[in-house]
């Protein structure tokens, strides 16, 4: 029973975005690829097993608010690339502490 | 059928590449290659290095062209550093004034300050927007969300301990580890006015009620700025009390003799005097305690 759960955090993924931008000019209807909303619930995931994917486990376990929060604050680029192309980008990482408490 | 490949460049060294699995071991643990098998790739860098990274997608080998769309999402999940120190630059009998430290990251957003006697174990929920007055748990209540490094909390009451925290958050809603105050407001012998116009005298009115038991209310009138006192005498002239010693703004006021001494002993039944100190004079009331 995976596959309807997953399906239907895709369609609220679809909604949180439609909301989200709803009212911009020139948006149309926001939607996105297919592949942003799989590189979402699979980056959102909770990690089973193994460190990253594995055969048991995929991804993990898919976590619906934080695939929405992600849609909400990730960088995310939809384009495309042809054979023997290499698309490029580039992106800051500040300095300073990257200390943070363990939550309880 | 198409092949893309994804890697990120870090500012130097070697380039990051994505998770791959051995189908001929499916048990083991992923390592990180090139992946000329998936339609999903991730690359995931722990603790990113500081500088100029570069996400880079190659179409390996597209032959059903001419070209293959992709999405590529970046997640930040890294928090900036906490704005501490969080330091008190000014206390009054209704507001501390707060001042921290700018937060380190060039994605920051701002910092969001709590304020409440549980807020010392309270930690925001990354990913989370929190509004001002909201009420995040028990006692604990958000003071801003502020791309300030300083605010003043005002409406608090007198000689009252308050506990701060503040946490720095970016544009993905990261939130950093806490920066922690702690400070009571002044007061305990302090005066709040009461509405109305300013008297025009200074005046002591007669305590209400009076008798009395357990406590009893003075009323003075101060017309102009100035030093005052109140102070309950017994009838022997020792000092009981001391209910009000500071300079305050016109008006009138109202403060509460609850029948205890200094360190909050229960005082005898009999008379009493209350003596109001002025600028223009002294002037005393009697009051008569019932046990």
């Amino acid at each position: 029973m995976a596959t309807p759960a997953v399906a239907g955090v895709a369609a609220l993924l679809v909604e949180a975005r439609r909301e989200t931008i709803a009212g911009e000019p020139g948006s149309g209807s926001g939607d996105l690829l297919p592949s942003t909303l799989k590189a979402l619930l699979l980056g959102a995931a909770d990690d089973l097993g193994n460190p990253g994917p594995d055969y048991r486990f995929g991804y993990g376990r898919m976590n619906a608010k934080r695939a929405v929060d992600f849609l909400q604050t990730s960088t995310v680029i939809e384009d495309s690339v042809s054979d023997g192309e290499t698309i490029d980008w580039t992106f800051e990482i500040p300095r300073g502490p990257r200390s943070r408490t363990p939550r309880s | 059928v198409n092949d893309l490949d994804l890697e990120l460049l870090p500012p130097s060294g070697a380039a990051r590449l994505p998770y791959v699995l051995d189908p001929g071991n499916p048990a083991a643990a992923a390592v990180t290659g090139e992946d000329h098998r998936n339609n999903v790739e991730q690359v995931v860098v722990a603790s990113p290095a500081a500088g100029t990274w570069t996400a880079r997608v190659t179409g390996a080998d597209v032959p059903v062209g001419p070209a293959q769309r992709f999405s590529l999402v970046g997640i930040d999940t890294h928090a900036p550093g906490a704005p501490s120190p969080l330091a008190v630059t000014g206390v009054t009998e209704t507001t501390i004034g707060l001042s921290w430290t700018a937060p380190d990251e060039a994605d920051a957003r701002g910092v969001l300050l709590v304020r409440g006697e549980a807020a010392g174990s309270w930690t925001p929920e990354d990913g989370t927007v929190y509004a001002p007055g909201e009420v995040v748990a028990d006692g604990v209540i958000v003071i801003d969300t502020t791309r300030g490094t300083s605010l003043t909390d005002s409406g608090l009451e007198p000689a009252t301990h308050y506990t701060y925290r503040a946490f720095a958050f970016d544009r993905c809603g990261n939130y950093s580890s806490p920066a922690e105050a702690s400070q009571a407001t002044a007061g305990g012998l302090s005066a709040v006015p009461l509405p109305g116009a300013a008297p025009g005298i200074f005046a002591l009115h007669p305590a209400r009620p009076n008798p009395f038991n357990p406590a009893t209310r003075l009323r003075f009138d101060v017309p102009a700025a100035g030093p005052v006192r109140l102070d309950v005498y017994d009838t022997a002239g020792r000092l009981v009390r001391s209910l009000v010693d500071e300079t305050l703004p016109p008006g009138s006021y109202e403060e509460t003799w609850d029948g205890t001494g200094m360190g909050g002993e229960e005082a005898a039944s009999g008379a009493y005097i209350a003596r109001f100190t002025s600028p223009r004079g002294v002037l005393t009331t009697r009051l008569v305690l019932i046990r």
